[in-house]
């Protein structure tokens, strides 16, 4: 094989020629919903780009009720307890089935890790296709003291910019970012921004190394070697360890981020845009808490959110204190439920938005 | 005998003055094409398969 210009010619022209074809057609189609219709790309937000295209054409304007919350919502503990076919029994797929008999179309923007900073930064987002109606899971997580300031209050950094100033500037991180990081930070918002191909090659990533690419690869070694069974201990004594700050000794404070941001969201779409808000706190396994579940701070804290949201009972918000409400055979861990239980779960939350009294 | 109506073999030359011909069947420019298409297809590959999520440190589990 001689490598002459015709050579090169031809390898640039079918390199170039397939990314312009592939750009093309993405640009065609990403705007008629047509990969959302196929993909369930809930549970992750990968870039601002991309949550501005689930919210313009991933469901129908019209009846629309918005899901925003947590994993509580996705995949992530249905498959790493190894259940098959996970994707298809989250409590957001069997909320938009049931929502859909009711005749709404539901845009989950509920995501791992998601914290209230995050929720209110979705707000100008929003603006753009304003929901009809909002259903809010709140999750212990979301008060905890670790995520209630600096740079861990906000689960995306992309999203930084959608928030008021003064928000802005009591989420910078203690260490300012290498000058390696923001630029590539910078880059990758740069082509997500504009290079459709990059920002759905970044979406689909999801639906494979979800919810890591750690436990994908390590999904496929258990299909090879089979699983390792003492692991499941290991697992569940590491989750402990790792929730454990959010359920020990600590009152939640009402002047900290996630009220701030909380409040902000309700002023801005209950108060102002008068869209009803439905807000549940997500059922809480207190059998698997066991000693790490400081019983005082869990009831001194779930008085202190209701007390919270009392005022805007007057103002088309429905407030329900769901902690308690499933037994602990309908969990996987401390808040994310088993396919039976988030199916039940749904059930419960329809019956809710239509405004059934639970 | 020599037949009838048989139009000798020609040899087409294979090139002009040293490259070959641009459209030829054998041509370079198609041996080109194919593996553009070829480093088109890893370089998607790489686009969706390197790197893990970008919000991958709020994953609930990992250790």
């Amino acid at each position: 094989m001689s490598l002459n210009r015709s050579f090169a010619l031809g390898a640039v022209t079918a390199f170039f020629g397939l990314l312009l074809l592939t750009e093309v057609l993405l640009r065609l189609t990403v705007p008629t919903g047509f990969w959302y219709e196929r993909f369930d790309f809930s549970g992750d937000l990968t870039s601002l780009a991309e949550l501005r295209d689930r919210v313009r054409y991933s469901a129908p304007q019209e009846n629309r009720i918005l899901l925003l919350g947590d994993s509580v919502l996705g995949a992530s503990a249905i498959m790493e307890h190894r259940i098959p076919q996970g994707r298809t029994l989250t409590l957001n797929r069997f909320l938009t089935m049931g929502l859909v008999t009711q005749g709404w179309h539901s845009l989950s923007l509920g995501s791992d890790g998601m914290l209230l900073p995050d929720i209110e930064a979705l707000s100008p987002e929003i603006a753009a296709a304003p929901p009809q109606k909002i259903l809010l899971l709140l999750n212990f997580r979301m008060f905890s003291q670790e995520f209630n300031q600096g740079s861990k209050a906000l689960s995306r950094n992309f999203l930084l910019a959608d928030l008021p100033l003064d928000i802005q500037k009591k989420l910078t991180p203690d260490k300012p970012l290498s000058q390696e990081a923001q630029l590539g930070d910078e880059l990758y918002a740069g082509m997500s921004d504009h290079w459709f191909l990059f920002r759905e090659a970044q979406m689909a990533k999801t639906l494979w190394y979800y919810p890591s690419q750690k436990d994908f690869f390590q999904r496929l070694l258990e299909r090879m070697v089979g699983k390792n069974e003492s692991a499941s201990d290991l697992m569940e004594a590491a989750l402990k360890q790792k929730i454990a700050s959010y359920y020990q000794p600590y009152l939640w404070d009402k002047n900290a981020l996630p009220f701030t941001c909380l409040k902000q969201v309700l002023d801005q779409w209950a108060v102002q845009n008068h869209i009803p808000i439905t807000i549940v706190l997500t059922p809480q396994n207190r059998k698997f808490l066991g000693e790490y579940l400081d019983l005082p701070s869990f009831q001194k804290n779930r008085k202190a959110l209701a007390a919270f949201l009392k005022p805007y009972l007057f103002s088309g918000v429905v407030y329900e204190d769901w902690a308690d409400r499933y037994p602990a055979s309908s969990f996987l861990d401390h808040c994310h439920l088993t396919p039976k239980g988030n199916d039940q779960y749904s059930k419960d939350l329809v019956g809710l938005l239509s405004g059934g009294k639970q | 005998m020599i037949e009838k109506n048989k139009i000798p073999p020609v040899t087409l030359p294979l090139s002009y003055n040293g490259e070959k011909r641009f459209f030829g069947p054998s041509d370079d420019f198609w041996k080109g094409f194919g593996i553009g298409v070829i480093l088109f297809v890893l370089f998607l590959a790489i686009l969706l398969f390197a790197g893990d999520l970008s919000a991958s440190k709020f994953i609930y589990v990992d250790f």
